[in-house]
């Protein structure tokens, strides 16, 4: 999942931390919020809506939400 | 004198007037490349520099509204002099006013209304434009000390500015965003040379290079980038207002020219071909200032998607009516002396500067596919716009049925569809200027219904091209890769061989 996100933001991955708020520290904008949910869509092979963009807010946010919808 | 903020705001447009009519002389400005210390001095005298400014530190404490009809009638007179008092009391003063502590207010603002500081703001940098996010200018804090390092590009009033905003990013740490405020002159700050452009240059814009050089944070921590973007709706808007200022130069200088100049025995301005370009023209105008004054009036908060749909149709409108002037004036409107390309070549950035109008769009159309809402931003109530009005409706209905088809068939991959996205913006900022121009009914029923018409029909052909699923975006795809892989080795397309050879004479 850092990887994902450190490849659409463009930065090392080692920099990509769980804590991190995906706005105010790594700069992700609403329409980059929804496409970091394009790409997750793309690589689960599930429907996401836009409203899912709501409940990431942080790193570990995402990690969580994948997983959730990988054990669904 | 305590006169009513609208007539306060006339007196000082007229004011604005008299002084930069006698002042300014833009094209003079624009070939030395320079605005000169008197004309500054004078914009000073009018208290101009000091408009959004509050009033407790010596500004003249007006809201967005007034601002912006303050530097439209500034860029009637001079569009570099306009961008730099914009910039000043736009993105530049906004986050001293809105995030500074008592202390920094103190210090800085008065300096700021007054004029004997100017201010700038800094975020673009080599590597990042349209994409703030990606900035590599950093900040390193020490107590209460903020020492910045970095380098950013196209920086307005550069060589001007007494006090730069910068967006820095935190070194270490979560790496979070912060606005800075960054005293000039300083041992620590590098000014570059001034930029040689197509238009505004007698605007300064320089590149600032920042080596350990002192700052304070504006604002909360972490919350740079969220500042940062409030503060450029108001610039956007501000910017809007520019437009709209040199789109009124463009009409007025075309009116005096099409009534005068006679061919084939009569004005040129008889002809229809020329009536229809004067009246798009009055028409595209009045839509903008209605929309200025509309997304102005707003809580600064709340300016976000508004400042984009008034940057993306003002800029676009300017550039299109500064584009028809030059068409009327004939062979004339290419001459430097007869002012139309100065104008034309003043405006052409603002489709790019701020945040580029394709970017913009991008996101705009984000942000109709996630929410949904038409731009109703009229009230009905004046008989004169109930068949416009009427007309909006079916516009918007049809925007919402749109956008509802795109998000079941693409779903959240809609958002790499940015063919969709600006489709979808386009049409929304359509519906926008025409329900803004629907609102202003009763100031002028023939150009709200040429201005709303005109823009309900952009916004339906963008909603058609949606509707039919254009097939040139597989076309686009083709065609740019191929001419990527190939690179240089273009070559002049050959026409098909003739089967027999032609004898010569």
């Amino acid at each position: 999942m850092r990887e994902t996100i450190a490849e659409l933001l463009e930065i090392d991955v080692a920099s990509v931390r769980g804590e991190q708020l995906l706005r105010e520290d790594l700069g992700m904008d609403s329409l980059t919020s929804l496409e970091l949910l394009s790409t997750l869509s793309r690589e689960m092979k599930v429907d996401l809506e836009m409203e899912d963009a709501m409940e990431i807010v942080t790193v570990d946010d995402t990690v969580r939400f994948v997983e959730r919808h990988l054990a669904c | 004198m305590d006169l009513e903020p609208a007539v306060e705001t006339e007196h000082l447009v007229a004011e604005v007037d008299r002084v930069l009519g006698v002042e300014v002389d833009a094209l003079e400005n624009d070939r030395r490349g320079t605005l000169p210390r008197r004309l500054l001095d004078a914009t000073r005298a009018l208290g101009l520099f000091g408009v959004s400014i509050p009033s407790e530190h010596g500004g003249l404490g007006l809201d967005l509204v007034p601002t912006c009809r303050l530097v439209a009638a500034i860029a009637r007179h001079d569009r570099s002099l306009a961008t730099c008092v914009g910039l000043h009391a736009g993105l530049g003063a906004t986050p001293l006013v809105n995030l500074g502590t008592e202390a920094q207010r103190a210090t800085w603002l008065p300096k700021l209304a007054s004029g004997e500081t100017i201010a700038s703001f800094a975020a673009t940098e080599v590597g990042a434009g349209s994409d703030l996010s990606s900035i590599a200018t950093s900040f390193e804090a020490h107590d209460d000390r903020f020492l910045v390092r970095g380098e950013k590009q196209y920086v307005t009033n550069g060589a001007l500015a007494g006090l730069v905003t910068v967006l820095a990013r935190e070194r270490g740490s979560r790496g979070g965003y912060a606005l800075l405020a960054v005293p000039l002159p300083q041992a620590e700050v590098q000014i570059g040379a001034e930029e040689k452009k197509l238009g505004l240059r007698a605007s300064s814009t320089t590149s600032l290079g920042f080596e350990g050089a002192r700052g304070e944070r504006l604002g909360a921590p972490g919350g740079g980038l969220h500042h940062a973007y409030e503060a450029l709706a108001v610039g956007r808007t501000v910017l809007s207002a520019g437009c709209v200022g040199t789109a009124r130069r463009a009409l007025d200088a075309t009116l005096a020219h099409v009534t005068h100049r006679r061919q084939f025995r009569r004005a040129i301005g008889e002809f229809g071909a020329s009536r229809a370009h004067v009246s798009a023209m009055a028409a595209r105008l009045f839509a903008m200032e209605a929309l200025v004054d509309h997304v102005a009036g707003r809580d600064h908060g709340a300016l976000g998607s508004p400042s984009v749909v008034a940057k993306v149709f003002c800029s676009e409108g300017a550039n299109e009516i500064t584009d028809r002037a030059l068409q009327l004036h004939g062979a004339m409107g290419v001459l430097e002396d007869m002012g139309i390309a100065l104008l034309a070549r003043d405006c052409r950035v603002t489709r790019i500067f701020e945040g580029a109008n394709d970017v913009l769009l991008v996101h705009l159309g984000s942000e109709v596919l996630a929410r949904g809402e038409a731009p109703r931003w009229h009230t009905t109530g004046h008989r004169s716009d109930d068949a416009l009005a009427e007309r909006w409706e079916v516009a918007a209905g049809v925007l919402v049925t749109v956008r509802q088809r795109v998000k079941e068939s693409l779903g959240v991959r809609a958002v790499e569809r940015q063919d969709c996205l600006q489709a979808l913006a386009r049409a929304y900022v359509g519906l926008a200027a025409a329900s803004c121009a629907i609102a202003r009914a009763h100031v002028d029923a023939d150009l709200a219904e040429h201005a709303a018409k005109t823009a309900i029909d952009e916004a339906l052909s963008q909603l058609a091209k949606l509707q039919r699923g254009d097939a040139r975006v597989e076309l686009e795809r083709a065609i740019t890769d191929d001419l990527y892989a190939r690179g240089r080795h273009w070559v002049w397309p050959s026409a098909p061989r003739s089967p027999r050879k032609i004898p010569l004479a």
